[in-house]
């Protein structure tokens, strides 16, 4: 009898340390993205430099604490031409963020054809020195830096460096969701 | 002092054997050091795990075996995805059905191992035919069928496999001039190409345009073009959702890891993945020229960058606890009945209890590392079921022991570890064993309470089965004084009543957590019936003998059928493959159970009967 009551007072002391070791760690909840990915920021956007189609030098370490999108597309690219003036009103709704518009076209006559068609209020907004326009030269940026081989791809990056989110293919620009990411951006 | 200087020499002879498993130095096969590079993490199955178990489980699927011609699986594995033109004329491909071998075409050989390269016109011949199967239910396939399928599926996973680094490993293409002063055609990859891929796409373009879709009319430069566009395409459509080999952690998802291809494709790399993916270039290039330097930097890099520590399950790999820990409970059960044989010589007790203590050293070690390396309590799986009692019952048999001092719990807790021990050899997956769980299973406080009270139950269940069987063994063969009798008699009772409290406790908390998960605490599902069963059982036992309605010779009968009781509620219903376990469900032990069951029955009521006429004697 001695030894059953103390076999019990075990089991009941092992059920209710382990109730409290379930609770005291909180359950794991893994949300389901749509557009944009979560994730923990690991290391800060790296150096590179580029020349816009007007000729000037942008370079991202003279960027560091602005926040910037950058954009991966390409004028033959049908979703990203799409999404090219949604992004190019989000710079006009947002100064204080940079977009930069990397296109792997391999012909800069091509990007000015296509800029040259955008509509008279894109083509103002393009004049704004928050958006660069620039052709990457056989993808040393898009590809060796950042692996990019499926357009359009984007990614928001916060004034600290760090990848806040990555867009693989087009969205809804002007949407609450990427406005909400905005907000929260540091 | 003659007794512990035999312990110790056993002692001394089991840590040697331990050691020489854990520190052997690796067969040499390659130059290159393979040790850190099985020790990278790769997502498989759920789980992140060294890519030793992911060869290791690899392997045993395509050849049954964990090494393939005196080399480790892992050296395979490189082999494989970093130099797969070669690796494809590797024979691993076990096919055991000779019908299968003669509609692939296969020649017969002394051992039925065939090379995928072998392989691949006996696939396609064979593919309509799957087609046809991949609809059929699965019970009314025949085994040739059922072959036929496996064999398919097992060459799609190998593709998978030899493709996996594709988009790294350098390529065999005749470049076009104008991108000769820009790309190396020793080192062109797809990576490389793909760069170009928008000018080559254009290059095409422009030459439909001009001259139409017919490759006849281009001019050689031209065709050459044409071709490299294809190739491009070809590969990339080879490498579409391969998702195999995920060994670069994903910049997107903490705590996730890809494969290469699905990386690219997924559009999932970042600044953070290209270094990543470059090492892993830098990796087979080393293997395939055997540049020791560079190997030895970049697997030592990717191992810093690694998530989780793999030591453990790379132990686990090489100790390999459960198969050595057979060993020693074989050895303690026959030092056991040697002892009892030369009458109770103390030297032999020592070293049978000793060899009992590594045993369940070795597997607490193995369960231990289990509960480490997936992060939840021990038992979750019908085969974790088994490890776990396999470790519980012999430790309570030696506890007996204790008590006893007549080496017949010794004995129990040697014969109780082999048999289960062997019962675990037989019902191990191959390849992999650590699964993750189903979600329903997935809650700690209930697979720490519920499931380890019934196993812990089990495991008293079936040390009470194999006492009441000596008692009868001893009784029938006149080999038992009274007082062993007694003792015996008494610690049966004792293991009975102890045996009751867990699986009575065990079958209630199951009550409680199915109430919680489906809603109802009891559904006369199989699985509950058969804890019922051992509960009722018990019951039945214990209460006729303490209410005279059973002699002791009938309640140790009853004690002793407690192995077949608990074999039809911890295995048997899992056969019915209905009701809300069906996690548990098995396949493929009726008859075993049956024979087992038959053969119980048969001994129990021979032994009953042999104690019965000499009673009446």
């Amino acid at each position: 009898m001695k030894n059953a009551a103390i076999l019990i007072i075990f089991i009941l002391l092992g059920a209710i340390l382990t109730l409290w070791l379930d609770n005291a760690s909180p359950p794991e909840i893994k949300s389901v993205p749509i557009t944009a990915q979560e994730r923990v920021p690991l290391s800060h956007l790296p150096d590179f430099e580029i020349t816009d189609i007007n000729g000037k030098l942008f370079r991202t370490s003279e960027n560091r604490g602005e926040k910037l999108i950058l954009n991966f597309w390409a004028t033959w690219c049908a979703p990203c031409v799409v999404e090219f003036p949604k992004l190019v009103k989000l710079a006009k709704d947002n100064p204080d963020i940079t977009i930069l518009f990397l296109s792997s076209d391999t012909n800069q006559e091509a990007i000015s054809r296509f800029l040259e068609k955008q509509s008279p209020e894109t083509k103002e907004t393009l004049r704004n020195k928050n958006i660069i326009v620039a052709k990457d030269n056989k993808g040393k940026i898009t590809a060796d830096i950042f692996q990019t081989y499926k357009l359009p791809e984007t990614l928001i990056i916060s004034s600290t460096g760090t990848l806040a989110h990555k867009i693989v293919g087009d969205t809804d620009w002007n949407g609450e969701e990427i406005k909400s990411i905005l907000r929260d951006l540091d | 002092m003659k007794h512990f200087l035999f312990a110790f020499f056993l002692m001394t002879l089991s840590f040697l054997y331990v050691s020489n498993l854990v520190w052997a130095q690796e067969q040499k096969i390659s130059p290159l050091s393979i040790e850190k590079f099985k020790a990278l993490p790769i997502m498989h199955e759920g789980r992140l795990k060294p890519i030793e178990t992911f060869a290791q489980a690899e392997l045993v699927r395509f050849s049954g075996k964990q090494s393939f011609e005196h080399q480790d699986a892992t050296t395979w594995l490189a082999h494989t995805v970093f130099d797969p033109a070669t690796a494809s004329n590797d024979r691993i491909f076990k096919i055991e059905n000779s019908e299968i071998r003669h509609l692939m075409g296969l020649e017969e050989r002394k051992k039925p191992l065939y090379a995928f390269t072998e392989l691949t016109k006996g696939l396609q011949k064979t593919f309509p035919t799957v087609e046809q199967l991949i609809n059929v239910p699965k019970q009314n396939l025949s085994s040739e069928q059922t072959a036929l399928l496996t064999l398919h599926e097992n060459a799609l996973e190998y593709t998978q496999l030899l493709r996996s680094l594709s988009l790294l490993l350098p390529l065999n293409v005749d470049l076009p001039d104008q991108y000769k002063e820009e790309i190396n055609p020793e080192t062109v990859n797809y990576l490389v190409l793909k760069k170009h891929a928008i000018d080559i796409e254009d290059s095409i373009r422009n030459i439909i345009d001009t001259k139409g879709n017919n490759p006849e009319t281009y001019s050689e430069k031209e065709q050459r073009i044409a071709i490299l566009g294809l190739q491009i395409r070809t590969i990339e459509s080879a490498a579409e959702g391969n998702s195999l080999f995920r060994v670069i952690p994903s910049p997107i998802n903490d705590g996730d890891y890809l494969a290469p291809w699905e990386l690219i494709q997924s559009g999932q790399a970042t600044w953070e993945s290209s270094p990543v993916i470059k090492e892993w270039e830098l990796l087979a290039q080393s293997w395939r020229e055997t540049d020791t330097t560079t190997w030895n930097k970049t697997t030592q890099s990717l191992l810093n960058q690694a998530k989780i520590k793999t030591t453990p399950e790379l132990l686990y790999n090489k100790i390999k606890p459960f198969q050595t820990s057979l060993i020693f409970y074989a050895f303690s059960f026959l030092l056991a009945l040697a002892s009892i044989t030369f009458h109770h010589k103390r030297s032999l007790s020592w070293l049978s209890i000793f060899a009992a203590i590594i045993a369940i050293t070795l597997e607490a070690g193995g369960v231990c590392t289990r509960i480490i390396v997936l992060n939840r309590p021990p038992v979750g799986t019908l085969y974790e079921s088994i490890l776990f009692v396999g470790l519980v019952a012999p430790l309570f048999a030696l506890l007996m022991e204790w008590r006893m001092k007549n080496l017949l719990g010794l004995l129990s807790a040697g014969f109780v570890g082999t048999t289960i021990g062997l019962l675990a050899l037989s019902m191990a997956d191959e390849g992999d064993n650590m699964k993750v769980l189903s979600a329903v299973l997935n809650t700690q406080f209930w697979l720490t309470t519920h499931v380890l009270c019934i196993t812990i139950g089990y495991g008293w269940c079936l040390v009470t089965s194999v006492i009441a069987h000596m008692l009868l063994l001893g009784q029938a063969l006149g080999r038992l004084t009274k007082d062993i009798i007694k003792n015996l008699q008494h610690a049966q009772n004792t293991l009975a009543i102890t045996a009751l409290l867990f699986t009575a406790t065990g079958t209630i908390l199951g009550g409680i957590w199915a109430d919680q998960s489906w809603g109802r605490f009891w559904g006369w599902d199989p699985k509950e019936n058969g804890a019922l069963l051992i509960v009722l059982w018990l019951v039945w036992i214990i209460h006729s003998r303490i209410a005279g309605q059973f002699t002791s010779t009938q309640a140790t009968m009853g004690y002793a059928f407690l192995s077949v009781i608990v074999g039809t509620a911890w295995i048997g219903v899992n056969l019915l493959g209905v009701g809300l376990h069906s996690y548990g469900f098995t396949e493929g032990l009726f008859w075993g159970l049956g024979l087992f069951t038959l053969l119980e029955a048969g001994l129990i009521t021979t032994l009953s009967l042999i104690i019965r006429k000499k009673t009446l004697a």
